[in-house]
């Protein structure tokens, strides 16, 4: 089994992109999958910071079995769910360093990871919007500590700053739409895959899209539609001079 | 006998500018960035404090507190002036711990005159004075303990304590700076005074051109004190 990664931004085309490569009959891709977290608390158990299990880690098969217990363990979470080979996980938290650090112990190879990102003003206008159409203001939710779209920024930020900068391939959300065909060759290049034209008039909203809106309280989180279609958002009309002028220095893959 | 009354309110609302008009009156006395209520909190502390009692048996100056803590606020201002009437400014004597804790030591609810601005106005004056600097107000920490001192404020003026609030608006006191000041010496009880407003001016910030038409629709739901509902 092979195992692509897509992470990246939120509001970024992160979800349409994990679509349009389901389209591949050879692929399998899917998000909203807790497969990050769970192998992530596995893999802390073996390393046992809090040196609570240690007596159980002595032996040394046990300590063998580490890596191979690992791989298995992500194979059999994967055969719930579909029979085929190669496998796309898609999750905003796969582009840390520590997720990479992870998955480079368990298959010996550094992993490869599409990160989509968007410049940071639509981004902001985009969420902006989408809060102010579901009564909510999104300034109080950026004071927040668990706000996702700082802390994602961030991490994204730490790791094309690491040596594990060669594992994230950048894809653009306007280059995802204007220049698709061309786009998604450079990601089946990254991935070392031939190359499949996806029909993207088949692509289809996953049900699940809509218990995770309702959860968050936001309609239209996830608005995944058949087609090529750009989201008409005015920055200028949403958000002022000041705040375009700031959001702006934070897009580091236009320079 | 001396008289404490207290000066609260938002940032950037015009409390040191008051300050600065009290002071005129030879009887008044107005001490700005006052670190009075920090260190009468842990004064007062150490009563509630069951722990800290039975470590120094404390026992027998548990009747003491409030004529202890009434000298200890006026022998600090002693050290500062010999006047009778004064006036302490910190923001955060609107939280309500520390108006419990006033009206416990001097048994009567304490008298505060909270400055205040239109919020939109203040957020505005914050981003241009940020920007200034290169730096971004969506981001500053500051942002933060603005809204805490906004939500101590509202909680408290919503209380019973309400009728010991005097709100003065930023606008007001600089347009009608002789209306507000009788106010002001109406609220505390004292006799008028003749003060020289000729340096005064008005910071002009307008915020809907710095603002979005968003954050202006949020923002001006905001100022309580005028009766609009948040939310």
């Amino acid at each position: 089994m092979k195992l692509f990664l897509i992470s990246g931004l939120p509001r970024s085309g992160r979800h349409f992109l994990t679509e349009v490569i389901n389209q591949n009959p050879k692929f399998f891709a899917i998000t909203k999958t807790p497969l990050c977290e769970l192998v992530y608390r596995q893999f802390n158990m073996f390393w046992d910071r809090d040196r609570i299990y240690q007596k159980d880690l002595v032996r040394e098969e046990t300590q063998k079995m580490q890596y191979p217990f690992l791989r298995e363990y992500i194979e059999n979470f994967y055969s719930n769910f579909t029979d085929k080979k190669i496998i796309f996980d898609s999750s905003s938290t796969w582009h840390t360093r520590y997720n990479i650090w992870m998955l480079k112990l368990i298959y010996g190879v550094e992993p490869k990871v599409i990160c989509c990102v968007r410049n940071m003003e639509e981004i902001v206008s985009s969420y902006t919007k989408l809060f102010y159409d579901n009564k909510k203001f999104f300034e109080d939710s950026l004071l927040r500590d668990d706000n996702n779209l700082i802390k994602t920024y961030n991490e994204l930020w730490r790791t094309r700053s690491s040596s594990f900068r060669n594992a994230l391939h950048i894809v653009k959300y306007d280059n995802l739409i204007d220049d698709h065909d061309n786009t998604m060759k450079k990601i089946y290049k990254f991935i070392n895959q031939p190359y499949y034209k996806a029909d993207l008039n088949k692509i289809k909203r996953d049900k699940v899209y809509d218990k995770v809106e309702e959860i968050n309280g936001l309609q239209g989180l996830h608005n995944v539609k058949p087609g090529l279609n750009k989201s008409k958002i005015n920055v200028k009309e949403i958000l002022s001079e000041i705040q375009i002028k700031h959001w702006k220095k934070m897009n580091w893959w236009k320079y | 006998m001396s008289k404490l009354f207290l000066i609260s309110g938002l940032p950037r609302s015009g409390k040191s500018l008051l300050n600065d008009i009290l002071n005129q009156n030879k009887n008044l006395f107005s001490l700005s960035h006052s670190p009075m209520c920090e260190m009468l909190w842990r004064q007062y502390n150490l009563w509630n404090d069951d722990h800290e009692f039975a470590k120094y048996d404390l026992s027998k100056v548990k009747d003491l507190k409030s004529k202890y803590l009434k000298e200890f606020i006026f022998n600090f201002y002693k050290n500062l002036t010999d006047k009778k009437i004064l006036f302490d400014t910190k923001l955060s004597w609107s939280n309500i711990n520390n108006i419990k804790m006033y009206r416990d030591i001097f048994n009567d609810k304490p008298k505060i005159i909270a400055c205040v601005r239109n919020v939109e106005d203040i957020m505005a004056s914050y981003y241009l004075h940020f920007d200034k600097q290169d730096r971004f107000w969506d981001f500053e920490p500051l942002k933060e303990k603005f809204f805490i001192d906004y939500w101590n404020l509202r909680y408290s003026y919503l209380s019973r304590y309400k009728d010991r609030f005097c709100i003065v608006e930023y606008s007001k006191l600089i347009k009608e700076p002789e209306k507000t000041l009788d106010k002001i010496y109406k609220f505390i009880e004292e006799p008028k005074f003749k003060h020289d407003f000729k340096k005064l001016k008005l910071s002009e910030t307008d915020a809907a051109k710095v603002l979005t038409k968003n954050q202006l629709s949020h923002y001006t739901k905001m100022s309580f004190w005028r009766g609009y509902s948040y939310r």
